[in-house]
């Protein structure tokens, strides 16, 4: 029999007698190779995360090929842990779901790939899953949060401001249009000589500096639009760095970095604000590596406090990437029917209201 | 009950299923580049399909490691050692210069094998042939074209005939054809190209050997340590080793 009857098979009965929704979820379109059993969208029973970071540290970054071969290292064990770690076996589960963009194309090939194969050996259906979803999805398994809501999603690749209705459908409001949020804080910690990733090491030095001790630029993009832009502000704090350096003065670089951090999310808080007053949403969702910041996190508490809306941000160690959230987004597919096929493939460029 | 093979180092995405003998039930091969990914999988399904087997009916999986495309390889390997972990099956892992080459074995003589690695070099290896029987003479590895003729005419007998393998051989052949005048010199094919049912012979006594000496339960660890066979280093990587060596270099000055 096809994969496609034996699939359609299991999941027709599956939908017919309910019953919990186990689904083996995978997710490597960067440099971490993770795999993650959730229930229901809610519940992580298992959840594995092999990090290169150490493997990318030396180079200032993530390198695409070295990332493309630790993944296929990888993949096979870390899907055997998560699979051990929640006692299931393959054929206990209900679905597989996958990152199948954005990101790294070599990289999602191998989660893709990997994926395909064990829906086909056991004859589950696919989900796949875009990245960022997964990342708001997160949410739901640190708060339990449903749509509709506002959902800010920043990371080192990402910066977006979304909009989602009750029945998951995502209507992209606005958009980084030059570097992601992440990746200046990355630019700017290498310019500092902080090392890498540049997030946590610039909140750890910002937490010594004056936030008001410099004032660097915000961009302006009109009254109506929802996008972000970090050039302006990236290009600001560089010259001033390139300046201070030149002169005698003393570097003050806590107060560079406090300033900076200061600038980067007053920025983000902004155009959320304008977008849950313009829907009038009453949840707000911050979610992806940048989420993880306590400036970031602070000010969005601030800002729903003052709003009197509810705020859902994953737990810190859901808010960089891991397959848990994966798992967590599909779920809401696999209830609406929405399953792929053994066609799907990897895609670097990806919009999320295409998903 | 049968076995599978797989290779996509190559712009040909190929795949066969034998029978427990090693006897081809089903081979398929395609050349649309760059859609490996997509297509890897639907096309096994039909394999299976065409044939009334079910993915638990196969009980091992020879797999080309390489070398080749670094991303095409990944998928075959990424779909095989998933496949044979998940079935707790054996795999081996072959490489694809010399599954190319075993195109070749009822033939008489040495099979060159080159494709192109950019920047005037092959990845290359040379299989001596006879009437079925097949030994590597020179080893897999990346060279520049110039060193790999210079090394196969110091492996190749005197009269034997050469037969030239891969995307770079009707090139080489045109620019060499003078140096090898003494040989028949045969341009065998002029793709780079694995078929799966030669990996599958290829591979076939050795994943026998496997499947019969191992306790059944402890195969689907094997999948796990394979990896690909690239025969280089990652540029960054090795930009950053000889950085490293340079440095370590001046302090020990």
């Amino acid at each position: 029999m096809r994969w496609s009857e034996r699939m359609k098979q299991r999941y027709e009965e599956h939908l017919r007698n309910g019953g919990p929704t186990e689904i083996l979820a995978i997710e490597s379109s960067c440099d971490e190779t993770a795999a993650a059993v959730v229930r229901d969208g809610r519940v992580i029973i298992s959840s594995v995360v092999a990090s290169q970071m150490s493997s990318h540290e030396r180079f200032g970054g993530v390198v695409p090929e070295v990332a493309s071969r630790a993944h296929v290292e990888q993949i096979s064990l870390v899907v055997d842990e998560a699979l051990q770690k929640a006692d299931r076996t393959l054929s206990e589960l209900q679905a597989i779901a996958v990152t199948s963009g954005p990101g790294l194309i070599g990289a999602l090939f191998v989660g893709v790939t990997a994926a395909k194969t064990l829906a086909q050996v056991a004859g589950l259906p696919i989900i796949d899953v875009h990245h960022l979803a997964g990342h708001m999805y997160a949410a739901a398994l640190s708060d339990g949060v449903e749509p509709p809501f506002i959902a800010l999603i920043v990371s080192g690749g990402h910066t977006e401001l979304l909009q989602v209705n009750a029945g998951g459908e995502i209507i992209r409001l606005g958009k980084t249009r030059d570097d992601a949020a992440g990746e200046v804080f990355d630019k700017i910690a290498r310019a500092l000589e902080l090392g890498y990733p540049g997030g946590p090491l610039i909140q750890q030095l910002a937490s010594q500096g004056d936030p008001e001790y410099f004032d660097f630029p915000q961009a302006k993009l009109g009254d109506h639009s929802f996008d972000f832009s970090f050039s302006g502000l990236k290009s600001a704090v560089l010259l001033h760095l390139d300046r201070a350096k030149k002169s005698s003065q003393p570097l003050r670089k806590a107060d560079i970095a406090a300033s900076f951090q200061r600038a980067v999310v007053a920025a983000l808080i902004a155009k959320t604000r304008e977008a849950l007053l313009q829907t009038g949403l009453d949840t707000l969702v911050v979610a992806g590596g940048v989420a993880a910041n306590l400036a970031l996190r602070d000010a969005a508490k601030s800002l729903c406090e003052e709003l009197g809306i509810r705020l859902a941000v994953p737990d810190f160690w859901l808010c960089t990437d891991n397959a848990a959230m994966i798992g967590a987004a599909a779920y809401m597919r696999y209830k609406q029917r929405k399953l792929a096929d053994l066609t799907l493939t990897g895609r670097a460029e990806f919009s999320i209201d295409q998903w | 009950m049968a076995l599978l093979a797989i290779d996509t180092a190559t712009p040909t995405l190929a795949l066969a299923v034998s029978d427990d003998d090693g006897h081809v039930l089903a081979a398929f091969a395609s050349r649309i580049p760059k859609m490996h990914a997509t297509y890897a999988h639907p096309l096994m399904d039909e394999m299976l399909a065409v044939l009334s087997l079910e993915p638990q009916d196969i009980r091992g999986v020879i797999v080309g490691v390489g070398p080749g495309s670094y991303t095409g390889v990944r998928i075959g390997v990424t779909f095989a050692k998933v496949f044979a972990y998940a079935l707790d099956i054996p795999i081996i892992g072959e490489s694809s210069l010399a599954a190319a080459a075993f195109a070749l074995r009822t033939h008489c003589g040495v099979v060159a094998v080159m494709w192109d690695a950019r920047r005037k070099s092959v990845y290359s290896a040379v299989y001596r042939v006879q009437y079925g029987t097949f030994q590597e003479v020179l080893a897999e590895g990346k060279r520049e074209i110039a060193a790999f003729m210079t090394s196969l005419a110091q492996v190749v007998q005197k009269d034997e005939a050469i037969y030239l393998v891969g995307d770079v051989a009707k090139a080489i052949y045109e620019q060499y054809a003078s140096t090898f005048l003494l040989h028949p010199l045969i341009v065998a094919d002029e793709t780079a190209s694995v078929y799966a049912e030669h990996l599958l012979a290829l591979g076939y006594p050795e994943l026998c050997t496997k499947m019969q000496s191992r306790e059944v339960g402890d195969h689907g660890k094997d999948a796990h340590v394979l990896v690909p066979r690239y025969l280089q280093l990652a540029e960054a990587e090795a930009r950053w080793l000889e950085k490293r060596r340079g440095s370590t270099g001046n302090e020990s000055e």
